[in-house]
């Protein structure tokens, strides 16, 4: 009896302890949001006007400086040039404050260091980052690779290129777009990148993507080159470069894909040969809209009317199957633009 | 009599001690993993994440039965969201209202032929249509099939490499596709991801947004408020830490399409589609060596319309816990065994033990109790002592869901909001948990009867959404 009743009393503590926790949190997420808002309504206008062109900056209270440097954070993400240049300009007296933060314990207080360092200081604090590339804990050396990605700063790129084996379960759409970033400056690397064939076939792929995102010309060869490699994704990523940045000589590397065994590759060969082909290659397209793969068959149709064989499609669409299907999708879809 | 009975009451009180443990163990787990979670999310600018070019192509399935009344608002909420490279596919389900009619009218939609990029069985599909003004909007027409059946029309006529599965009446959060696709970005082995699901009744909703997020006024939605709570940020945050995720919610969900391709789709004979797609994932998996990540994030959120009358709220906890034990059944195979790591020595387990057969042991613990109390085998002291175990039992592990958004999330910001929560988790142990278990346990006598109906929910819409 008395110790069903110890239980029942501590359990009555335990909801009143719960009870005081819940209200003690709100009333300290409250006083913190509150005092947010008051140095928010504070400085917001301050960075404003110095975007602006007003160099009148009031001294920050110490005890301010890392919510100033958030709200400066805020504008610099959404800004690009000159005007990020200004907010960059401004925060310069006060990012010291962050490097603390690089080497905290919490991995996640680190990664909002390095995320707000590298959005405010990359030109004075950029070798700071560099190291954090080997963090052991690999989100926050992706999140240093994102920052050391800003744009502007491609002499960080090789930096990154050397640890592309650390990001490789991350998607490799989302590396390509990270790279492409840093902006012209970092073709020439990416380039040697791809090229060399010692490197790890992930951070080939992502950098594939990222030439295709800057469009880069010179590595339309180099792309040729890769297309004999075993590995699909590769293949796949090479492919669109040279859809994108490739000219009628490189279609000789692209055409014995037609007969490859990932329908991913095919399907992708069909589109680059649309526009990098000859005329001579549409019967060997119409050949593949009668592929098993629906992918395949959907490319082949949209490529027979970017070749301008619009009967071609119709006696297709005029049949039954995936081809007649896959025909008369794309002349509907042409017919309602 | 009396020594069985004196028996069974300690049986029911181990497994009360063993339930509430795992309760415990879940909730530490949870509070740990929810800490590190949200201050991890601060160091992640969702709006570069948006605007990526890298971002993954994704087809959201909106399977719609019958849904006229709040179809058009839903869709158009949907068109808002956030995403650089997303299409919303309808699929009307052989709807008998004017569900296809608003459609057509709001977005005006003209036939078109699309091919399907996948080959899972459906019932026919009558036509396809696409938006003059938003052509990333698709309505599949189809005969009526079921919610499964018309995930699978949906997932035939996608392109995406993503599919989000959700609910006609579900309301997304502007960013909730960017923050779903996330873990699909970080991870390349994460083939499915769930979101939160929070409760609307009561909530300021306009043009299909939640304008303004408040507790529901009527005590049946206001008790499921707590239930969610319970449920996504204790529950499924601890399992998701386990990695031993087995359901994401129907109601907003997302899978690498290839592989929801590869285990053929959802299950058209389970009225649990979403866990038994889940528990299918696992096993199509761990039986042929892939790595794969299943996880539920609680960030992405999906509000939804909750049941307001005992009738509604009835059949839904009967079509859970009917569904649960088809799942269950059918992968049985999966219990216990080691090849299936802890979605198979753990969660299935407590699930077969805890939640299916929950419901049996408490009523009958209820009944047990009853009658020791009509055979005077238990005093008038002990009977108010065992109630009171119970009722603060239960309302510590609801408060303990309170203290776990109020760390994370604070979604409701009213004060007065906060209190009343505090509240309902105290009254809840006081006829509404008695209630559920009781709907529960006849979903587990309907289930050995091998009942298949869904039910219906009337929806009211969501436009000016009191309750």
């Amino acid at each position: 009896m008395t110790g069903l009743l110890a239980v029942v009393g501590a359990l009555v503590a335990i909801n009143v302890a719960f009870a005081v926790v819940v209200i003690m949190l709100r009333i300290r997420s409250n006083v913190r949001a509150r005092r947010f808002g008051r140095i928010e309504a504070r400085w917001e206008p301050v960075i404003i006007g110095y975007i602006g062109g007003d160099d009148e900056v009031p001294p920050v209270p110490e005890k301010e400086v890392r919510h100033v440097l958030e709200i400066a954070g805020r504008f610099a993400r959404r800004l690009r040039g000159p005007d990020r240049e200004r907010v960059q300009k401004f925060s310069a007296p006060l990012v010291g404050a962050l490097l603390d933060g690089l080497t905290e314990r919490s991995p996640e207080k680190r990664s909002a260091a390095i995320e707000l360092l590298g959005v405010l200081a990359l030109e004075q604090h950029g070798d700071r980052i560099v190291p954090i590339l080997d963090d052991p804990v690999p989100r926050v050396s992706l999140v240093a690779a994102r920052a050391l990605s800003n744009p502007g700063y491609p002499q960080y790129t090789a930096a990154v290129l050397e640890r592309m084996h650390r990001y490789s379960t991350w998607s490799s759409s989302l590396m390509s777009s990270m790279l492409a970033e840093a902006g012209a400056g970092a073709r020439a690397d990416l380039r040697r990148y791809l090229g060399d064939e010692t490197r790890p076939v992930f951070g080939r792929v992502v950098v594939a993507g990222s030439l295709r995102l800057l469009s880069d010309p010179e590595s339309a060869t180099i792309a040729a080159d890769a297309l004999d490699s075993n590995d699909p994704d590769l293949v796949l990523s090479c492919l669109r470069l040279i859809d994108v940045v490739g000219s009628q000589t490189h279609a000789n590397a692209v055409r014995p894909l037609l007969d490859h065994s990932a329908f991913f590759v095919r399907a992708e060969t069909v589109t680059v040969l649309s526009h990098v082909g000859a005329p001579s290659d549409v019967p060997a397209i119409a050949r593949m809209i009668h592929d098993d793969s629906p992918w395949v068959a959907i490319r082949c149709a949209r490529a027979l009317l970017t070749l301008g064989q619009r009967h071609m499609l119709q006696d297709l669409a005029a049949g039954v199957g995936l081809a007649a299907d896959s025909a008369r999708e794309v002349l509907h879809g042409e017919e309602l633009r | 009599m009396m020594a069985a009975l004196a028996i069974f009451n300690v049986f029911v009180l181990v497994y009360f001690a063993v339930l509430n443990s795992f309760y415990l163990v879940l909730s530490v787990i949870a509070f740990r993993r929810l800490r590190i979670y949200v201050r991890a999310l601060k160091s992640l600018d969702i709006d570069d994440l948006v605007s990526s070019s890298g971002g993954l192509p994704m087809s959201l399935l909106v399977p719609a039965y019958n849904e006229a009344a709040t179809i058009v608002d839903s869709v158009r909420s949907l068109l808002t969201l956030r995403y650089a490279n997303y299409e919303v596919i309808v699929i009307n389900d052989g709807s008998t209202d004017a569900t296809l009619v608003r459609l057509v009218a709001a977005f005006d939609l003209r036939r078109i032929e699309r091919v399907a990029t996948s080959n899972v069985v459906t019932q026919e599909v009558r036509h396809v249509y696409q938006s003059r003004h938003h052509p990333n909007l698709l309505v599949v027409d189809k005969v009526n099939g079921g919610k499964a059946d018309a995930l699978n029309a949906g997932l035939n006529h996608s392109r995406g490499v993503i599919v989000g599965a959700m609910d006609a009446d579900t309301l997304l959060e502007p960013d909730a596709l960017a923050r779903v696709a996330r873990p699909f970005l970080e991870d390349t082995s994460t083939i499915a991801v769930g979101g939160i699901v929070r409760i609307a009744n009561g909530c300021r909703i306009e043009a299909g947004s939640v304008e303004d997020i408040r507790l529901p006024t009527r005590a049946l939605p206001r008790f499921q408020v707590l239930e969610y709570l319970r449920a996504f940020l204790a529950s499924r945050v601890a399992w998701d830490a386990l990695g031993a995720t087995l359901i994401i919610s129907g109601a907003f969900g997302a899978f690498r399409r290839s592989t929801v391709e590869a285990v053929g789709g959802f299950d058209t004979r389970s009225v649990a589609e979403d866990m038994e797609l889940v528990v299918r994932l696992h096993r199509y998996c761990r039986d042929r060596g892939i790595p794969y990540k299943i996880t539920f994030i609680p960030d992405p959120v999906a509000w939804t319309e909750a049941p307001e009358t005992l009738r509604q709220l009835a059949r839904q906890r009967n079509r859970w816990q009917r569904g649960l034990a088809q799942v269950i059944f059918r992968h049985r195979g999966m219990i216990g065994r080691p090849r299936y790591g802890l979605p198979g020595t753990v969660a299935l387990p407590y699930f077969v033990v805890f939640e299916l057969l929950g419901p049996v042991v408490e009523l009958l613990g209820w009944a047990a109790f009853i009658l020791a109390v009509a055979l005077g085998v238990v005093s008038p002291t002990h009977i108010v002592l065992f109630l009171a175990l119970a009722v603060f039992l239960g309302s510590a592990f609801s408060v303990a869901a309170v203290v776990l958004e109020e760390l994370s999330f604070r979604r409701y910001r009213r004060f007065s909001d906060l209190a009343l929560l505090l509240g309902v988790a105290l009254v809840e142990s006081f006829g509404y948990r008695q209630l559920t278990t009781f709907w529960r346990l006849r979903g587990l006598i309907s289930a050995m009867r091998k009942d298949v109906a869904w039910g219906e929910m009337e929806r009211t819409g969501f436009r000016g959404a009191t309750s």
